[in-house]
Order: C-alpha cells, then sequence, then structure tokens
C-alpha cells in the first residue's frame, strides 16, 4: 500500500484522539518494510527508526533527524442515551454545521452505521446551528434499551466518508489532518530506499494531536532527536479563506518565526532551492497549533521546523489536498534527510561567537 | 397463484438503484429512464410527456368504468450550477428547499456523468466563536470539482448542470442477520440514503404495475418537479382525467426526542401515514374514511399526518379541469431533503399491504356521502 492508495486507507480507517489502534495498525503495516526498528510506546505513538550508513556499519549515527504527523482524528464519543437516539461529545473542534447530513460508524460492540439528520426545511427554517448538547446520533435505535445493547457510553464514533479524486489530482476524505502529512512521511522514507543517509531517521506517528498536542510531548521525549520536523496541515485559499489561505498544489508551506529554528529553516531551504522543489513560506509568530509547538520545548530544547501540507475544508469529512503537494513534501523531506551528514549538527546549531571557547567563560 | 406486493422479488435492490440514482427537479431522465426499463413489460401503452412525466397505462379487468390515476414524483431536492469563480469553484442555486447548513461538507454528484465534488466551507480555525453559531448562507455554498480556474469549471460543469447528493442507501444499525433470497424487502430494519423522498412512492408504483390487474383502468405516473412547485403532475393529470388520484409520497418525521412536546408530524415505524390536510390540499373525506376503514379491517398500522406541514402533487391534481378527489399516503421519513433522510422497512410493507387490500374496491369510495 503506497501513495494515493494509502492516503484512502487512511483516510477512511479510524482513530479518534485517544483511540487510535485501527489507523495505528496500518500505519504499521505500511512503515515496517521501510524502517530498522519500530515500537509503539506507552501513549499509542510509533516510533519508527530507519538507520543510516553509520548505525548500519554498527557506528554510532552522527545524529538522528526526527518526522513527526499525528495519526489521530477529531470525532465523538458516546456521552448518553434519550429515545434510543445517542447523545454525544465532540473529541477535538468542530463546526456544528459540518456534522449536519453526516454519516457516522459508532463504535460500539460492534460497527454501527449511524447518522446526524436536521430537522427538514418543511418544520424549520434552519436558522440556527443546533448546539453540541443538541446534537444527536440515529443509528435506528426505538429505545434507550436497545441502545444499551449495543453501545456503551464513551464508545468512539467516527465520521464516515468516502475518499474521492476529483479533476487535476485533487482528492477529497476526512482524516487528511493529518494523514496526508503520514503518507507524505512514509513517502520519504520509501524514497529513502534509494539514497543514502548518514543519520538515523526516526518517524513519530503521534497521537492525541487533536487534544493537545500530547503524543508527540511524550514521544519527542523518548526520541530526543538532534532536529526535528513537524508535518501538518495549514489552511489553503478557498472561499471564504482569501488571505489567510495558501494556493493547494504549488507546494508545501514552510514556517518562519520565532519558534521555528533558523539554521534548520535556512537548510530546509537550501535543499529545496538545489534540488527545485517549489515551496511557500508563512509566517507564524504565535502558536502554531501543531506538534512542532511541542517539539520545540521538550527536554533543553529540539531544533524544530514546521512543514505544512495546504489544505482545504480543515476539520470536516470533505478536506481536500492537490496530491502533488504529498510528493513534493515527500521528496523534500527524504532530500533534506539524505544531506544531512557528520558535520551537519553542528553546522546547524546555534553558537558563540567563534573567538569564545564553548563552555569556557571569564574564570 | 398469488404473490403479494409486498413480497414482490428484487424490490430491495430497486429500492437502492432508484435512492442513489440523481435526479433533481428537471434532470429526471436516469431516474426515468430506470422506471421506464423496471415498468415497460406491463404496460398496455407508456409514454413520456411534454414535461418529461412518465405514464404507464395498464388496462382494468373491465369490472369498474373509473379512471384511476396513481402518482409519484420522480425529482429530488437539489442544486442547479449557476456560474463560477476565477478559482474554477461552482457557484449553485437550490431546486427545491434546501437548508443551506445540511450543504456543508457534503459530497455531490455534478452532472450526468456523476462527477464527484465536494462542499466545503470556511475551516472552524478561522471563524470567531460568535459566527460558529451562525447558519451558512446559500451564497456561501461553492461545489468544488477540483477545477482551477472559471473556464474549466464551466466547461466541465455549464451553467444549468444539475448537482445531487452523493450517497449510498444503507442501513443503520444492525443490517439484517440474514437478508431475504431474491431481493425482497427485508421485514424489517431502517434505512438512510438521499431521495426516498419520492423514490418510495415510485417504488410502490412499479409494484403495484407488476401486480395483478385491477377492477379499473390504471395510469400510474411518475411525475417531474414536484420540487420546485407541483410542475409535473397538472399537465398529467389534465391529459388522463381520472375519477380518482392516489398520491404516493414520503413525508416528514418530525420525532425526535424534544424539550418540549412538539407535533412530530408523523413517526417512524408506525405505518404509512394518509394526509387529512397538508399546507397545499385537503384529502376527499370519502377516499379518508375508505382508506382508514380497510387499514382498520386488516389490522396494518396508518397513522394520520398531523396536519398543517408539507404539501404535494395532491393539490396540483385536485385543482385539474372540474376537479379530482386525491387522496395521499405516505411513508414516513425524518430528516428528509437531507442526503441522510431514514425510513423504517416496516412502514413501506404497511404501505404495499395496504395498497394491496384497499386498491381493488376503491372507486366504491366515491359512492359514500361526503
Amino acid at each position: 500500500m503506497q501513495g494515493k492508495a494509502l492516503l484512502k486507507e487512511l483516510s477512511q480507517s479510524f482513530g479518534i484522539s485517544g483511540r487510535e489502534r485501527p489507523v495505528r495498525e496500518i500505519i504499521i503495516a505500511a512503515v515496517e518494510p521501510l524502517v530498522d526498528e519500530i515500537q509503539v510506546d506507552a501513549m499509542g505513538n510509533i516510533i519508527a527508526v530507519r538507520h543510516g550508513e553509520a548505525s548500519l556499519q554498527g557506528d554510532e549515527p552522527p545524529g538522528r533527524l526526527l518526522l513527526t504527523a499525528h495519526m489521530d482524528e477529531i470525532g465523538l464519543i458516546v456521552s448518553g442515551f434519550w429515545q434510543g437516539f445517542l447523545r454525544v461529545h465532540n473529541v477535538g473542534g468542530f463546526d456544528r454545521k459540518t456534522l449536519l447530513g453526516q454519516e457516522v460508524i459508532v463504535h460500539g460492540r460492534k460497527p454501527l452505521h449511524g447518522v446526524i439528520g436536521l430537522r427538514p426545511p418543511h418544520v424549520s427554517k434552519g436558522e440556527n446551528v443546533p448546539e453540541m448538547k443538541d446534537i444527536l446520533v440515529d443509528a435506528g435505535f426505538s429505545s434507550d434499551e436497545e441502545a444499551r445493547a449495543l453501545v456503551h457510553i464513551g464508545d468512539p464514533i467516527t465520521l464516515d466518508a468516502t475518499f474521492l479524486e476529483l479533476l487535476n489530482d485533487k482528492v477529497a476524505g476526512k482524516a487528511f489532518d493529518d494523514r496526508a502529512c503520514i503518507t507524505a512521511i512514509i513517502e520519504a522514507l520509501r524514497l529513502l530506499q534509494g539514497y543514502k543517509h548518514q543519520w538515523d531517521i526516526v518517524f513519530l506517528a503521534a497521537v492525541q494531536e487533536e487534544v493537545g498536542l500530547k503524543g508527540s510531548t511524550t514521544g519527542g521525549y523518548a526520541v530526543n532527536p538532534d532536529l526535528g520536523i513537524a508535518l501538518d496541515v495549514g489552511f489553503a485559499e478557498q472561499p471564504g479563506v482569501e488571505k489567510r489561505g495558501f494556493p493547494a498544489g504549488e507546494g508545501p508551506v514552510l514556517a518562519i518565526g520565532p519558534q521555528f529554528h533558523t539554521p534548520l529553516t535556512d537548510a530546509l531551504q537550501d535543499v529545496a532551492r538545489q534540488w527545485g522543489i517549489s515551496y511557500r513560506k508563512e509566517v507564524i509568530t504565535g502558536r502554531s497549533g501543531t506538534d512542532a509547538w511541542a517539539l520545540q520545548i521538550i527536554r533543553s530544547g529540539i531544533p524544530t521546523a514546521l512543514v505544512a501540507l495546504s489544505l482545504l475544508n480543515m476539520h470536516s469529512v470533505v478536506e481536500a489536498i492537490q496530491w502533488q503537494d504529498v510528493e513534493a513534501t515527500a521528496r523534500w523531506m527524504a532530500l533534506f534527510a539524505s544531506n544531512l551528514t557528520a558535520e551537519s549538527k553542528k553546522a546547524l546549531s546555534l553558537s558563540l561567537p567563534a573567538e569564545i571557547e564553548e563552555g569556557g567563560g571569564h574564570a | 397463484m398469488h404473490n403479494p406486493l409486498n413480497q414482490q422479488e428484487g424490490l430491495y435492490p430497486l429500492l437502492k438503484t432508484l435512492s442513489e440514482l440523481p435526479g433533481v427537479s428537471g434532470a429526471e431522465g436516469p431516474v426515468r429512464d430506470q422506471i421506464a426499463l423496471e415498468v415497460h413489460a406491463y404496460a398496455d401503452k407508456i409514454w413520456v410527456d411534454a414535461l418529461g412525466n412518465l405514464i404507464v397505462f395498464k388496462k382494468g379487468n373491465g369490472s369498474s368504468a373509473k379512471r384511476v390515476a396513481v402518482m409519484a414524483h420522480m425529482d429530488e431536492v437539489g442544486l442547479v450550477v449557476s456560474g463560477a469563480n476565477d478559482k474554477g469553484f461552482l457557484k449553485i442555486e437550490s431546486a427545491g428547499g434546501i437548508i443551506p447548513n445540511i450543504l456543508v461538507a457534503q459530497r455531490m454528484k455534478v452532472g450526468p456523468d456523476g462527477l464527484p465534488g465536494i462542499i466545503g466551507y470556511k475551516p472552524v480555525h478561522l471563524q470567531p466563536r460568535e459566527e460558529r453559531s451562525k447558519s451558512a448562507k446559500m451564497d456561501e455554498i461553492f461545489v468544488d470539482i477540483g477545477a482551477k480556474t472559471k473556464d474549466e469549471a464551466l466547461d466541465k460543469a455549464p451553467l444549468g448542470t444539475a448537482i445531487s447528493f452523493d450517497r449510498e442507501m444503507k442501513f443503520v444499525g444492525e443490517p439484517p442477520a440474514v437478508m431475504p433470497e431474491a431481493g425482497r424487502l427485508p421485514e424489517a430494519g431502517r434505512l438512510t440514503g438521499k431521495a426516498f423522498d419520492d423514490r418510495l412512492g415510485c417504488l410502490a408504483i412499479i409494484a403495484l404495475l407488476r401486480g395483478e390487474r385491477l377492477p379499473y383502468d390504471l395510469y400510474a405516473v411518475f411525475t417531474v418537479q414536484e420540487e420546485v412547485g407541483l410542475r409535473g403532475a397538472p399537465t398529467a393529470a389534465w391529459a388522463i382525467q381520472p375519477d380518482i388520484a392516489l398520491i404516493l409520497e414520503s413525508t416528514v418525521a418530525d420525532d425526535l426526542p424534544r424539550e418540549e412536546d412538539l407535533s412530530p408530524t408523523t413517526r417512524l415505524g408506525q405505518g404509512p401515514a394518509i394526509t387529512v390536510s397538508d399546507r397545499a390540499s385537503i384529502a376527499d373525506p370519502r377516499l379518508l374514511r375508505y382508506f382508514l376503514a380497510k387499514a382498520e379491517a386488516a389490522r396494518i398500522p396508518l397513522q394520520i399526518k398531523q396536519p398543517g406541514v408539507g404539501g404535494t402533487d395532491g393539490r396540483a391534481v385536485q385543482l385539474t379541469r372540474a376537479g379530482v378527489p386525491v387522496a395521499i399516503l405516505a411513508v414516513p421519513s425524518r430528516y428528509i431533503h437531507s442526503p441522510v433522510s431514514l425510513i423504517d422497512l416496516r412502514d413501506v410493507h404497511s404501505l404495499l399491504r395496504l395498497l394491496e387490500v384497499a386498491l381493488p374496491d376503491m372507486p366504491t369510495a366515491l359512492q359514500m356521502k361526503r
């Protein structure tokens, strides 16, 4: 399973924050042939390592590069019963409009198909968007008793959506945030099969990003990389997002700003220019809302960069990207990884002026 | 050997096909073609009129001189392309009553070839808190087919192209452990999908045409453009001049639990609903009493639709020429005019059973006192 087919499978799989097992299994199967070590940690993160030349010779690698994206998706959780209908809470942030008229899968004792409806125009003007407490999942039960036989409070509910291929290599589906980036990293690891690389490349597929960057916080601690690149989705240009969005299909977007390690972002840009990879730059001065925010301040600090795929309709079942942006991102990450040398760690670090000896002082 | 209407072979896959076919008002062609293929072998005469209504004549066995029209509409609510912006997003108008919120985050089929399209919306992250509770407006709705430019968009989907919901019919909850043989309708279970309004009516009429000859001449009418103002039914009724018209529909079930005790209009699982009066017409009292009596005698569940909601082809037919007595029977559906409408199969069975017992003698109702 690779490329677009892999994204399709990941998109149509299930894994709301904290309940990522189904999607985790798909990622493990896809990544296993491409790495030398793979483990699942206490939180459910996947940490997979592809050894560089040094490690393969049994030597200490000159450095370890972390590529991370999150596997969890936003979803719902059963919070109660009402005359056979399921009451729900959201896990992650929803525009409640995007829930109306959708199909869901209730992961009860067995997977159950359900829908979230809306009172029709014959009896409602649709002036208000229902509050979360008023959103009911209809899985066809006639009574609470009938529902409770198959569903428990706390059962996860995922949105159900078909992966669609639109014109011009645009694709759409659910959970592209952030499984499009999971796909990009796996494709980068596949490309690295054909490139020599000195550094060890560590892939962290993180859990629980949508509920507070949790998986990357512990996963980043465990990996403790020399350099870290978080891959996540950003806003694409679309109706209503004329100013903040970047045009999908014009390459990945590199974040520039205080939290993003300048030598690392510079080095990424050098590689992109050298290999003719088109990319855009976005200035972010505050919270990026991504795993890069968590990664940067792990332990004594990790030089961190953020690369974003431009996504339309974020946090809906019709999230859409241009497929060529995934391919460009994969190529960029693979080329960057293979260009890291024994000198890179020092070259990409912030340092004292040359005339002052490291560790020295007035004494 | 007698084969009850509700036990006919192939009704389940036929319902799925009819529900999934695109047939937005004014673009009913795919539905009409499918129905014509299903019924032509049972017709004494079959034709399409000037507006696109499909009319199937099946001669009676001669014991009644009445002419009866049984009608259902083929069209469904949807969208129509009205332009494109410079970035290649299609602008739309709605055809029929659609609440814009239901369109947000939907996948659609564009045009006769079913080109996939999506309806996006500004991400929640970019909506200020107060904006999140505001409903979407129709002019914020664009359909994205992946086109890059206005020209490409309008080349793939010219002005006037119909856009329908893209939705497979499925069971909600648990599907039946064993599906009936030969594609018969499962006895119970709830289905979700689009366009049950009114492909369920179409299905019931197809079953009638396949069934035994009735005592009177039957005109089965599959109408166009009900959802945009009852355009198809009056011309078909004018041509047929029926003595009685029976409208088969799918209607509002607004039976979700709510804090206040409000009218549910109809409830799922309580049988088909017969109309006393809605916003568009008042049913013929004789036909109403007739169906209620027949249902009671045969112990078939039949509920009365709470008055005041919706309107059907019944209005248009009733006012044809010098007037036609009309009855309206409908299968309750939750969330109609959405891609996740939801019905109970027991109600479909009850409708077909009621037609079975009530249709042969229906003209006798006209001899009752009004």
